[in-house]
C-alpha cells in the first residue's frame, strides 16, 4: 500500500511540470502586453513601455523567465502581483479559504443529495421513483449555473427575504450568518454535482443489483439494508468516486462564476480580476495553485480506489 | 386452505413437498408461464435431482421456493417445508428461512462471492445474520466451515478476498457460506457446471460427505445426468416447465419411461459404443410463449403420434410409485442404451 501511494506521488511530478509549462506559456497566446497597460495604455510612449518591460524582466528570453518562475513556484513562491505589489502566495492564502468553503460545502451538498437520489433510483431501475429521479437530474444538469443562481436569488433573497443575496461572513465572526450566506452559493454550485453523482450512482448500483454476488447476499438471508447499504454500495462506489474527483475540479473552477455572482472575494474572483488587469504573475500563480489542489485531490481519489477495491492494491 | 394439516412431521414425511407450483412472468402485457404445475418432494437427508435442458424451468422452480426470483414473478401453488408454507410468505419470513433452514449454492463460483469483502467478512455476516453472537464466535465458526470444506490454513484465508481463490476453492467457500447455519435443505443450482471435470468430482464428493456429516437434504438442479447418477437418490425430469417423469435413480437409469428421459440418457457420451455417433435430441426447448397445449415434447419426440398433439397430457402415477407424463408409456419399451 505504501509503495502504491509513493508511486502515485512520484507520477505527479511530470504531470505538474506539464501543467506549469502550459500555465506559464499562456502569456504567449494571450493578446495584450501588461507592460503597455502599466505604462499608461494607449497613450504610452515606446520608451516608457520598454522601461516597464525591463522592470518586469519581460525583455529576457522566455525560457529564462520560465526557469526562474518554476523554480520559485516549486517553493510556493509565485512572485508579486503587478498591481498590489503584494506577494501572490499571501494573497492566495487569504482568499483560498473562502473558495474552499464554497467548493467544500457544494461538494457536501452534492453528496448529501446525490447519494440518496442515486440509491432510490438505482435499486429499482425503471420504477416510478427512478423515472422521477432521472427527470429531475436531467433538468439539473441542463440548467446553467448563473441562471440557477439568479432564480435562487430572486426567489429566496429578493421576493421573500429568507436568505442574504450576496456577501461573506467569516465563520469565526458568526457561524449562523456564515451559514446563511453560504447556502445559496452551495446550492448553486452543488446542484450539478448532486445530479452527476446521482446519475453515476444510479448506473453503477443498477448494474451491481443484478450481479451474482448480490443474489448470494440475498440468498443468505441478509436484510435489504445490508444487501444495499453494505454490499451493493461498496461495489458501486468506484465510478462514483471517479466523478467526485472530476467534480472537485469543476467545483474549484465553478467558484469563479459563483464568487462573482454572490460577491465573495475568493480565489475565483481573484483569477478573474487578474485576467482583466493582465496581471500575469497573479493569474499564473492562482491557476497553478488550483491545478496543484486538483492534482492532490485526484491523488486522494486514486488512493481511495485502492482502499475500496482489493484488486487495485495487488497490482 | 381450511383442511387441517395432517402431514406427519415425523422423520418419515417429506422435508419439502411441492405441489402444483407454477411461476409466470409478465412483461410488455404478455404473460409467460415458465413453470407449470410442478410437483415433487424431497425426503430429509436425501437428494432429489431436477434434470432438464436450459429453458426447462428447473432453476426457476427451485429459486421460487426461497423468493430469489425477480419481483415480477407470479408464484402459485404450494411448497410445504417442514410444515411451513413457503408460497405466499412475506419477504421478512423468507429472509428468516433463507441461508438458515434453506440455503442455495449457484453455478458461477467466480462471480457469486462479493469481490470487495473478505471471505471471513462474508461468512461471519451470514452467520451473525441468523445466529447473532459475537464476532469472535462467528469467526471461529467461519474457520471451522472452511476447514470442513477442505480449505487449507482456514484462519489465514479468512482474511483474504475472493480473487485470491481459484474457481474450485471459491465454490468451496460458497458451500461453506451456504452451510454455515446448518440448513436442513440445500438447493444446489448447477454447482459444478462451471468447473473443470476433476474439480467437479471433488466438489460432488465434498457435497456428499457434508450431507452425511450434517444430514441435510439436497435439491440438486442440473442438466448433467452423470452428476445425477453419482449423487441423487431420486430424479425428477423437467421439460418446458413441466415435470415429465419422476423415479428412483436406479429404475430411472435402467428403464426410463418418458421419451425425453430416454433422449437425455442416450445423448450421454458413454451410452453409445466407442466410434459411433452420439445420439442427440433434435431441435430445442420451445419458448414459454410457444408451449403447445398438448404434449410439449411431441415436436421433438421420435415416438409422437396423432394422440400426442390433441389434448393436454396428464401426469400419471404408476403402480411402482413412478410418475410419467406420456400417452404411450405403456406400449413403449425404452432403454437407456441404444
Amino acid at each position: 500500500m505504501l509503495t502504491f501511494i509513493l508511486r502515485r506521488v512520484l507520477a505527479l511530478i511530470p504531470l505538474l511540470f506539464i501543467v506549469s509549462v502550459i500555465v506559464y506559456g499562456l502569456i504567449l497566446i494571450v493578446p495584450g502586453d501588461p507592460a503597455i497597460t502599466l505604462a499608461g495604455g494607449e497613450e504610452a510612449t515606446n520608451e516608457r513601455i520598454e522601461e516597464v518591460q525591463k522592470e518586469l524582466g519581460l525583455d529576457r528570453p522566455f525560457l529564462v523567465r520560465y526557469g526562474e518562475w518554476v523554480g520559485n513556484a516549486a517553493q510556493l513562491d509565485f512572485g508579486r502581483s503587478l498591481y498590489s505589489d503584494l506577494p501572490i502566495t499571501e494573497e492566495i492564502a487569504e482568499r483560498f479559504p473562502k473558495t474552499l468553503q464554497i467548493a467544500g460545502g457544494a461538494l457536501a451538498f452534492g453528496l448529501l443529495v446525490g447519494i440518496p437520489l442515486g440509491i432510490i433510483s438505482g435499486i429499482r431501475p425503471r420504477s416510478v421513483s427512478d423515472r422521477a429521479v432521472v427527470f429531475i437530474t436531467s433538468a439539473a444538469i441542463a440548467i446553467p449555473t448563473f441562471w440557477l443562481a439568479l432564480i435562487l436569488i430572486l426567489q429566496l433573497a429578493v421576493y421573500r427575504n429568507i436568505l442574504p443575496s450576496r456577501g461573506f461572513v467569516p465563520f469565526s465572526e458568526s457561524p449562523a450568518q456564515w451559514f446563511e450566506h453560504m447556502i445559496l452559493p452551495w446550492i448553486t454550485l452543488g446542484t450539478l454535482t448532486a445530479a452527476t453523482i446521482a446519475r453515476q450512482l444510479r448506473g453503477a448500483l443498477s448494474d451491481t443489483m443484478g450481479s451474482d454476488h448480490i443474489r448470494t447476499s440475498r440468498s443468505v438471508g441478509l436484510p435489504p439494508v445490508k444487501v444495499v447499504g453494505k454490499h451493493a454500495l461498496k461495489n458501486s462506489s468506484a465510478p462514483v468516486l471517479t466523478v467526485v474527483g472530476l467534480q472537485i475540479a469543476y467545483l474549484l473552477g465553478g467558484t469563479v462564476v459563483v464568487e462573482q455572482i454572490f460577491g465573495i472575494a475568493g480565489l475565483g474572483s481573484y483569477v478573474l480580476t487578474a485576467i482583466n488587469r493582465k496581471d500575469f504573475p497573479a493569474m499564473q500563480g492562482a491557476v497553478m495553485f488550483i491545478a496543484l489542489i486538483t492534482v492532490v485531490v485526484n491523488l486522494i481519489v486514486d488512493i481511495s480506489y485502492a482502499l475500496l477495491n482489493p484488486k487495485v492494491r495487488v497490482e | 386452505m381450511t383442511t387441517p394439516d395432517i402431514t406427519p412431521t415425523s422423520a418419515t414425511g417429506p422435508l419439502l413437498e411441492v405441489t402444483d407450483l407454477s411461476v409466470s412472468f409478465t412483461a410488455h402485457k404478455q404473460t409467460a408461464k415458465v413453470v407449470d404445475q410442478v410437483s415433487f418432494s424431497v425426503q430429509p437427508g436425501k437428494t432429489l435431482g431436477i434434470v432438464g435442458e436450459s429453458g426447462s424451468g428447473k432453476t426457476v422452480s427451485s429459486l421460487a421456493l426461497v423468493g430469489l426470483l425477480p419481483r415480477t414473478a407470479n408464484i402459485t401453488g404450494s411448497a410445504r417445508f417442514a410444515g411451513q408454507e413457503l408460497v405466499g410468505m412475506t419477504t421478512r419470513q423468507q429472509r428468516q428461512i433463507r441461508g438458515n433452514d434453506i440455503s442455495v449454492i449457484f453455478q458461477e463460483p467466480m462471480t457469486s462471492l462479493d469481490p470487495v469483502f473478505t471471505v471471513g467478512n462474508q461468512l461471519t455476516g451470514a452467520h451473525r445474520n441468523h445466529q447473532g453472537g459475537s464476532k469472535k464466535d462467528a469467526l471461529d465458526r467461519a474457520e471451522e466451515m472452511l476447514r470442513l470444506v477442505g480449505i487449507p490454513e482456514p484462519r489465514k484465508r479468512l482474511a483474504e478476498y475472493p480473487h485470491a481463490f481459484s474457481g474450485g476453492m471459491r465454490q468451496r467457500v460458497m458451500i461453506a457460506l451456504a452451510l454455515i447455519n446448518s440448513p436442513r435443505l440445500l438447493i444446489a443450482d448447477e454447482p459444478t457446471t462451471a468447473l473443470d471435470v476433476t474439480i467437479q468430482s471433488q466438489i460432488l464428493e465434498l457435497l456428499q460427505e457434508l450431507q452425511q456429516a450434517m444430514g441435510m437434504a439436497i435439491l440438486f438442479v442440473t442438466h448433467d445426468l452423470g452428476v445425477v447418477a453419482s449423487v441423487c437418490d431420486d430424479v425428477s425430469v423437467m421439460y418446458a416447465g413441466q415435470v415429465v417423469e419422476q423415479a428412483g435413480i436406479d429404475e430411472f437409469f435402467a428403464h426410463p419411461r418418458h421419451p425425453y428421459s430416454e433422449g437425455l440418457l442416450r445423448s450421454m457420451p458413454h451410452s453409445v459404443p466407442k466410434g459411433e455417433r452420439l445420439r442427440m435430441i433434435p431441435g430445442t426447448v420451445p419458448l414459454p410463449s410457444r408451449f403447445p397445449t398438448s404434449c410439449r415434447f411431441a415436436g421433438r419426440c421420435p415416438y409422437a403420434q396423432e394422440a400426442c398433439t390433441a389434448d393436454p397430457i396428464p401426469l400419471e402415477q404408476l403402480d411402482d410409485g413412478r410418475v410419467v407424463r406420456c400417452v404411450r408409456h405403456r406400449e413403449l419399451v425404452m432403454e437407456a442404451r441404444s
